[in-house]
């Protein structure tokens, strides 16, 4: 990770008001940019830790963190809990998805429950290697061009588009045993909104 | 279509029909609770699908030219795994179903028995 990079997740961590302890990668930056007020608001009630150290063979490791980047009023707003937000990474030798979880709740039976989850992620691959694997649709979401595919089985639609660090996953997933919320039937309202946040 | 695992369906089958026919009841609250116990194993199942269905997506694309192959190969296997998943709970609600007609809960089980057919008739769909 370059030293510039340390620095942009230093910043991104105090936009975000994340209250987590120092990591030896944060030392690394100017003393006076940890006592920073934080300029947007960007709130996140259930904040989490850094995303882990990337792979050994990586040529440009993924920057954007959707863990940061997507704040609580873009979830609720769209209605997923955001104090459900959870790190959901996956590093490999030469590449990683950079991601993030959150839980859908509804009531059942008198009950709180999960009734569907959302996975957003970041990763350090092209829109071509997804191509060549997925049976894809085109979609587009606030005239940005993506592909979706769906698995079934799992109730989940899942939206790829170009992003800061090659693609942009989003995935939404219902649990048909507990809600009649169907997640496809609302990928374009949940990419919709979580577009805009996304680099160009 | 998905080989069948057995999870106990001929045993489940049996109680839910002995719970319709009025051949053993229970309290209300003691089903509810039972139906809601049930429903904390269904979560967990239903949450390790869609762990099994991201980590399938994030997996296989490393620069090796076999690697789409050996991703393929994982994800047969990965389906086999979650299809005896959704017969699990499949299972599962049938079972709940039966805790509920057994209570006399009969709106409550007949919810649970139309969302579970719809359920497995998606599910039979996605086999297909």
């Amino acid at each position: 990770m370059t030293a510039r990079r340390r620095y942009l997740v230093l910043a991104a961590m105090t936009v975000a008001l994340v209250p987590v302890s120092c990591t030896p990668q944060a030392t690394d930056a100017p003393s006076s940019q940890s006592n920073t007020p934080p300029t947007t608001t960007r709130a996140i009630a259930a904040p989490v830790g850094d995303p882990p150290r990337q792979g050994a063979g990586t040529k440009r490791p993924v920057g954007w963190d959707p863990c940061v980047e997507v704040p609580d009023s873009t979830l609720s707003g769209i209605g997923f809990e955001p104090t459900t937000r959870k790190r959901s990474d996956a590093i490999n030798y030469d590449y990683a998805f950079i991601g993030c979880q959150f839980d859908r709740r509804e009531d059942v039976r008198g009950q709180i429950r999960s009734t569907g989850n959302l996975f957003i992620d970041s990763a350090n691959v092209s829109m071509q290697q997804i191509r060549e694997r997925e049976k894809e649709e085109e979609f587009t979401a606030n005239g940005r061009a993506g592909i979706l595919f769906r698995d079934r089985a799992a109730f989940s639609c899942t939206v790829v588009l170009p992003g800061p660090d090659g693609v942009v996953q989003i995935k939404a997933s219902s649990f048909p045993e507990f809600t009649d919320w169907d997640a496809c039937d609302h990928v374009d309202e949940v990419v919709g909104a979580i577009e805009p946040l996304i680099p160009k | 279509m998905a080989e069948e695992i057995n999870y106990g369906q001929a045993d489940i089958t049996a109680f839910t029909q002995r719970a319709s026919a009025g051949e053993f009841s229970f309290e209300p609250d003691a089903a509810r609770t039972a139906v809601n116990q049930i429903s904390d194993y269904v979560e967990g199942l239903r949450q390790s699908l869609t762990q099994m269905s991201r980590g399938e997506e994030v997996s296989g694309f490393g620069t090796l030219p076999s690697g789409i192959e050996l991703q393929q190969g994982f994800r047969n296997k990965a389906h086999s795994a979650r299809d005896a998943i959704t017969q699990l709970i499949q299972g599962a609600m049938q079972i709940q179903e039966g805790f509920l007609r057994a209570a006399g809960l009969i709106e409550d089980a007949d919810d649970l028995s139309a969302r579970r057919i719809r359920f497995a008739a998606q599910a039979a769909e996605e086999q297909q």
